[in-house]
Order: structure tokens, then C-alpha cells, then sequence
């Protein structure tokens, strides 16, 4: 696994430049547009384009095969892909949590919600690449490229669709709820992603063990 | 004599491909050459018997192991593959891919992998891409000699190289065999290199083997009878293999050249190549 990590940090090295000019614009995009969902967002891509990028090149050198011949098993190959989308996603939520600060003292908005923004941000992150993760384990990258696209769209609208259903039917009333409430559906959010992403990470591995190479 | 690999009625089938009941071993302290044309099934069987694809049938055994006793992946310890093309990734330098593999291999030896980069004058920081094809076969080799591996599999590794590098390839091969715990299964089209350094030679054809025969026999034995239609025609069916027919004549190839002397003594049989044997064998059998 050492090796295998090894790697995925040599490809990040590669891509570093690229990585934090873009970072640079999100931040200060989120700034002019005095809204951390936007950054939280854009760094949810980030991560997720990197995992994608990462195995698009391991498509074209054919490295699954390659790497099939080392003494590892094959569930390795893709935990390794889950590690790396983890301490990345874990990275952006960091990074947007320490960017809160000044974000929340120059724009005015409660810290808290900042942090609420954040974690929620890494959330569906978590979700969405685990899912790509497995789609493109099962599909391969190209085959997979539009429903990934679609998994991003997915958390994204499966919100916007409880917010309205919430409000029209009325089990939560959104413009009063409390600060308590606010934390324990961000809690459960992350709970439950946490918990499908790591079936997701279950599925992949059987994917790849029953993948001729 | 034990067998560093057994490979026992592997079948798998594709939609336009089937790789039929094949069988073959690969004995300790040899080289073993797998021949056959484009698409006969060599990639598919050395797949095979590094449990890349799931067989439909049949079993491979790689150092008495099982399929079920190879499920712990550290007999891939002493495995060292080299693919046609490599498949290092493209990013990653010389120094990187040693650093890499030290990370996999728990044998990994940084010093003759360093040694290796020397000797195939490999730049430690130029990346993958940038290499030639024959720079990129010699890293390759570099990485999987490095780990004090006693089998070889090499899949097309000299296909797409000048003379010069082939030869250079061939030689660490000999140096390698030179252990006689070690053992080489080398996949090629380039017959000339297998005629140099390969002990056997395992024939697959369409998805068959045609034979596997020491390489020696094979020169020794076979044969091309040139004559006339109507000499050819007299020779027994079990000695003649395939026969290419000319304005002039015919030329034969014969598994015993010195049973169709006997049998016609005017004929001319000049000794066959394993080029040869092979051409006869899928065109003109």
C-alpha cells in the first residue's frame, strides 16, 4: 500500500501547479461572491477530478494489470483510490474551515454556519466521489464519464428537492429551525454518507476481483 | 525436474477468441519460449498464469502453488513481469518508479535496481514518457529484476527494439538463468531471440498448442524437403507437417529429416528453422 500511495503523491506533485492556481481562483471567487458554499463546492471537483484524473491515467497505462503482478491484492489497488479521495476531501474541509475565519470576519456570517457549510460541502463530496470511484471501477473511466457527471448533479439536487418538499409538505419548517436541529441533519448527513461510501468502497474491491485484467 | 509453472487445459473464451485446452509447462532452470502469430493467444495464457483473467477451465500452478494456495499474493514476490509497452506510469521518473517499487516489493533491492539504471544508462529523472520504447523495456526490466525474483514472465518484451537493445535484453536473460533455481517464460514473434536463448519452444495457434518441444529436437529433427509434387506425395502423412507448393516444385516440412532421407534418399532436406517451422505450421499446413 506504501508503494501505491507512493504514486498517487507523485501524481499529485505533478499536478500541484495546476491544483493550486485553481484553489487560488475558487478562494477568491468565494470571497467576491461573499459565499463559502461556492468554494466548498468548487473543492468538492477538485478532489473528485483529481481521483478521475488519477484513474484515467491508470487506464492508459494500463496499471491495473501492471500492478495485478505485484505481491498486493487487487482490493488494494482501488483502497488505495479511496484513501487518497478521503485525505483529500478531508484536506478541502480543513482548508474551507480555516478559510471560514477570515471569510466569516469579513462578510459577516456566523462562524458556525461557515463550519455547517464545510462539513455538509465535504459530505456530499464524500458521496459523490466514492460513487464515481466504483462507477469508474465498474465501467471504466470513458464508459463512465456521463453518469459521474450526473453524481455530482445528484446530492446537489437531492437537496434543492427535500428543501422544496420540506417546505410544501411541511414535516420542517426550514426558516425556523434551530441551531440544534441544523447540527444534528449535518451529523446524520455525515453519518450516513460516511456509511455509504464505505459499502461503495465494499463494492469496488468485488468489482475489481472479478475484473479480468 | 521441477516445474516453475504448469499449466494444465486453460480455457477461457472471448467472443471472437478461444483459448482452448492449453497445456504446457515452463521446467526450473529453463527459458521456455512461447511462439505464435498475432492474436494465437500468448498475452491471454501468460494472463493466465498470473491469475489476471478467470478461466473457464483447466488449472496453472506457479511454483506447485494452487489457484487456491496463490491467493495470498506474496508468491508474486519471486514473480518479475514485463508487459509489451511496460505499463510504468507515464508521470513517474526512474528514481520515483525505485522508490515506488521498494514500497511494494519487501525483497525490493535498491542497489542493483540503481545498478541496472546504470548499466541500461537510464536517466534517473527523465519520466516514463519521455523514454524511448527501448529505454522503457529496460526500465521495466530494470524493476522487475530488482527483487530477487526467480521467474521471469516477459510478454513481447524485445517486440519494436533495434539489434542492438534485443541483444543486450538476451544477455541479462542468460545471466539471470545462470541460477538454476531461475526460470524465464518469454513470449515473442521475434523467433531469431527465442533461437538464441531458449531451451523449449511452446507453440500456440489459434488458440492451440501446436507443440512444445526442447529447442534443440527441433533443430535437430525437423526439416524442409525441397522436391517434386509427386516426391511429396509419396512421403508418409506422419512425418510431413506442411508443404508449400511452387511453379517448380514443393517444399515440405518434415518432423524427422533423417526418416524422409531414409525413406527418399534423392531428396534434398535442409535443416528447418524454428521461423520456418512455425510459418509452415500456420500457412501452408
Amino acid at each position: 500500500m506504501k508503494g501505491l500511495l507512493y504514486k498517487e503523491a507523485v501524481m499529485l506533485k505533478t499536478t500541484m501547479r495546476m491544483q493550486l492556481l485553481s484553489l487560488a481562483i475558487f478562494v477568491a471567487m468565494g470571497f467576491a461572491l461573499k459565499n463559502i458554499v461556492y468554494l466548498g463546492m468548487m473543492l468538492t471537483v477538485l478532489c473528485g477530478n483529481f481521483c478521475l484524473n488519477s484513474l484515467n491515467y491508470d487506464v492508459a497505462d494500463s496499471w491495473n494489470r501492471y500492478a495485478s503482478t505485484f505481491p498486493i491484492r487487487r482490493e488494494q489497488l482501488v483502497s488505495v483510490k479511496f484513501v487518497l479521495e478521503y485525505l483529500l476531501i478531508a484536506g478541502s474541509v480543513l482548508f474551507t474551515l480555516l478559510f471560514g475565519i477570515p471569510f466569516s470576519l469579513v462578510v459577516g456570517v456566523p462562524y458556525e454556519e461557515c463550519a455547517a457549510t464545510c462539513v455538509a460541502c465535504g459530505a456530499v463530496s464524500l458521496l459523490a466521489g466514492s460513487l464515481n470511484l466504483l462507477l469508474c471501477t465498474k465501467f471504466g473511466v470513458e464508459k463512465a464519464r456521463v453518469i459521474v457527471t450526473l453524481t455530482y448533479l445528484l446530492p446537489f439536487g437531492g437537496i434543492m428537492l427535500l428543501y422544496y418538499c420540506s417546505e410544501k409538505l411541511g414535516i420542517i419548517n426550514l426558516k425556523n429551525v434551530t441551531e440544534g436541529q441544523v447540527y444534528l441533519m449535518v451529523g446524520g448527513l455525515v453519518a450516513v454518507i460516511a456509511a455509504l461510501s464505505l459499502l461503495f468502497w465494499r463494492m469496488s474491491c468485488r468489482v475489481l476481483r472479478k475484473q479480468d485484467l | 525436474m521441477e516445474n516453475a509453472i504448469v499449466v494444465r487445459d486453460v480455457t477461457k473464451r472471448y467472443k471472437e477468441f478461444t483459448l482452448d485446452h492449453v497445456s504446457f509447462q515452463v521446467p526450473q532452470g529453463s527459458i521456455v519460449g512461447f511462439v505464435g502469430e498475432n492474436g494465437a493467444g500468448k498475452s491471454t495464457t501468460i494472463r493466465a498464469i498470473l491469475d489476471l483473467i478467470r478461466l473457464e477451465d483447466g488449472e496453472v500452478e506457479v511454483f506447485g502453488l494452487s489457484k487456491k494456495e496463490r491467493e495470498d499474493p506474496a508468491w508474486k514476490e519471486q514473480v518479475g513481469v514485463v508487459f509489451d509497452g511496460g505499463h510504468i506510469p507515464q508521470y513517474m521518473n526512474a528514481v520515483e518508479t525505485g522508490r515506488m517499487m521498494k514500497g511494494i516489493y519487501r525483497q525490493w533491492d535498491q542497489e542493483a535496481y540503481e545498478g541496472y539504471l546504470k548499466r541500461f544508462h537510464l536517466s534517473g529523472k527523465k519520466k516514463y514518457k519521455d523514454f524511448s520504447r527501448g529505454m522503457k523495456m529496460k526500465l521495466s526490466l530494470a524493476a522487475a529484476l530488482s527483487h530477487h525474483a526467480s521467474l521471469l514472465v516477459l510478454d513481447e518484451c524485445t517486440s519494436g527494439l533495434d539489434p542492438i537493445v534485443r541483444d543486450e535484453i538476451l544477455d541479462i536473460f542468460l545471466e539471470f538463468i545462470q541460477e538454476e533455481n531461475h526460470s524465464i517464460l518469454i513470449s515473442s514473434h521475434i523467433i531469431s531471440d527465442l533461437e538464441k536463448v531458449a531451451d523449449y519452444i511452446v507453440f500456440i495457434h489459434e488458440g492451440r498448442i501446436c507443440f512444445e518441444e526442447e529447442k534443440d529436437y527441433l533443430l535437430e529433427n525437423y526439416g524442409i524437403a525441397h522436391v517434386a509434387k509427386e516426391q511429396a506425395g509419396r512421403l508418409p502423412k506422419s512425418l510431413v507437417c506442411g508443404q508449400r507448393n511452387s511453379h517448380f516444385g514443393c517444399d515440405v516440412l518434415v518432423r524427422d529429416r533423417r526418416e524422409a532421407k531414409r525413406l527418399e534418399p534423392e531428396m534434398v532436406i535442409d535443416p528447418a528453422s524454428i521461423e520456418e517451422i512455425m510459418l509452415y505450421m500456420v500457412k501452408y499446413h
